[in-house]
């Protein structure tokens, strides 16, 4: 929907978080997400086609995976052949003439490496330590121990979610916050505090 | 080709000024964003001559009768004019290649010959003491005047040459007697051999496509299945004959330009990707440039692997309204178009 911030997003996970946290500031309105996202790769053909589109701001959000410089440089990259201005660094908003306002998020935080699993997996509800501590136990018997965080994260929240969601222990991700068991909870959570504010301070602009 | 356009106050738009249009250049907007009225103002300084009525009939308007009562008179052209305003004048060019280097102004002139009036008719100020002007100028600056006396009369005088342009409405069926000549004209060169193949490629049940005769009134008749009468196109489907007449607009006006309103309009969906294939491949091959207004989503999907291919001939032409109520325009390249379009996003 026009004249909202649109989020882009690398997978449907990120946006399903995403729908979640906003939904928990209560901001869920407020924001539209890109239907079409798909890849850390996938940013440049969908700016390209928002420029015909009238969002009153572009966030994107990627992960950093093991090397945050890189991660951020890649998204750089595609924003520049996408002709639009090129923020300098994550958070930034920048404008372009003609063109809606963008910034870029890099989970889990700014240079720190790592994607959403690692983010969520640093937040686990209290209730489910022992499943967290059968997921680390999984990375050791797995030899995953050397993998980049962000393969490691991936791999420790299957098994976590696994072990975690009774209900349905082929559960992933995207749909984890719709599980009873509810083993991310958001609200009031510190490791989510600078994410959320950072998407408040788009939609109090909106007011 | 087209390849810029300035409107000053004419119908939606106050001041708007479109570069760099594409061969193929598709309009989208909301329902009274101005796709319409931008069609309108290319169509103008190529032709001008019958304007106001035209318009008003091709918008399915009202034709009032003629009146030389100040207020009558103008309202049958006001509504040409930005905010009604009728003091200031419509301004329209078109840049491009020779024969679309073209200008129209649209004014209401004084009067220098005061009608004679029944006595006991309108005196005074109620009578109408300017007359509905169109000036149309051509790349050799040849002008023509077109003028409509109290009486609806039309008054057409100058040299300017009718531009290249053909305008398909959204609201009226090409005339059959037009398209029958358009077809007779064709077959002196053979082209009518290439809309035979691409009709019959389109729409299988149907062949052998011929102007005919009755009662010395043209009409395209054609050869269905199944049937061993030969009968008209446009009693087969109103869908068919539309996507002849556009093929035939293009081929009888080579070099010059084709607008169609409401393209998808009549158009069954699955025939859309085809459809775009011809029309594609007849304006190139009659070097045609086409501005097509849609509302449709699956008819500008349709579009997409064409435009993948020759993005650098396309443009999204995307109608906007100002804060001040007035409207605008954007264009937008092929690669951007084509981008929308493949990752989904809204355009319309």
């Amino acid at each position: 929907m026009p004249n909202l911030p649109i989020i882009l997003y690398e997978g449907v996970e990120d946006r399903a978080f995403l729908e979640e946290l906003l939904k928990v500031l209560g901001l869920e309105k407020k924001f539209d997400f890109h239907e079409q996202c798909g890849g850390k790769d996938r940013f440049e053909q969908i700016l390209k086609g928002l420029v015909i589109s009238k969002h009153k701001t572009i966030i994107i959000v990627a992960d950093n995976d093991g090397d945050p410089a890189e991660a951020f440089k890649n998204v750089q990259r595609q924003i520049a052949a996408a002709g639009f201005t090129v923020p300098q660094n994550p958070r930034e908003t920048v404008a372009t003439a003609e063109l809606p306002p963008l910034s870029v998020l890099m989970i889990p935080w700014d240079n720190d490496s790592g994607c959403l699993e690692t983010l969520c997996l640093s937040a686990v509800s209290a209730d489910y330590k022992k499943q967290l501590e059968c997921a680390d136990a999984l990375i050791k018997c797995a030899g995953a121990e050397e993998w980049d965080i962000a393969r490691k994260s991936k791999l420790r929240m299957r098994g976590f979610l696994s072990a975690a969601c009774k209900s349905d222990p082929n559960t992933g991700l995207r749909y984890a916050w719709n599980r009873a068991e509810k083993p991310f909870p958001l609200k009031d959570v510190a490791v989510y505090t600078q994410i959320a504010n950072y998407l408040k301070s788009f939609a109090d602009a909106e007011l | 080709m087209i390849t810029s356009l300035s409107i000053e106050n004419f119908r939606c738009f106050k001041k708007v000024e479109l570069n760099d249009f594409g061969r193929f250049n598709l309009i989208v907007g909301d329902s009274g964003s101005g796709k319409t009225a931008l069609l309108e103002a290319i169509f103008l300084p190529g032709n001008g001559a019958g304007v106001s009525i035209n318009y008003r009939t091709n918008r399915g308007m009202v034709a009032h009768s003629f009146s030389p009562e100040k207020d009558a008179y103008e309202a049958m052209f006001s509504d040409l004019f930005f905010g009604f305003s009728t003091d200031i004048p419509i301004e329209i060019k078109l840049i491009g290649s020779y024969q679309n280097l073209r200008k129209a102004k649209i004014s209401f002139q004084p009067i220098t010959e005061r009608p004679l009036l029944p006595e006991g008719e309108l005196k005074g100020d109620k009578i109408a003491d300017k007359l509905f002007t169109v000036r149309t100028t051509d790349a050799d600056n040849k002008e023509s005047v077109q003028q409509v006396n109290l009486k609806g009369n039309f008054n057409i005088g100058g040299e300017h040459k009718a531009a290249s342009i053909a305008f398909f409405t959204s609201s009226s069926s090409a005339d059959p007697r037009v398209l029958a000549q358009m077809l007779s004209d064709i077959r002196k060169n053979t082209a009518d051999e290439q809309i035979e193949k691409t009709m019959h490629s389109l729409f299988p049940q149907i062949s052998n496509l011929s102007p005919e005769l009755t009662g010395g009134l043209g009409e395209i008749y054609c050869k269905v299945a199944g049937i061993r009468k030969k009968v008209p196109v446009t009693l087969v489907s109103n869908g068919m004959n539309k996507v002849l007449a556009i093929l035939l607009f293009i081929a009888t006006h080579q070099d010059g330009v084709v607008m169609v309103d409401e393209i998808e309009n009549g158009i069954y969906y699955k025939s859309l990707p085809k459809m775009w294939e011809a029309i594609i491949q007849f304006c190139k091959d009659f070097n045609v440039q086409l501005f097509a207004a849609t509302h449709s989503k699956e008819c500008l999907q349709a579009l997409t692997p064409f435009i993948e291919k020759a993005e650098k001939e396309f443009r999204l032409v995307k109608m906007e309204e100002n804060d001040d109520g007035s409207h605008a325009a954007k264009i937008f390249k092929g690669a951007n178009f084509s981008a929308a379009l493949e990752t989904g996003t809204e355009i319309r």
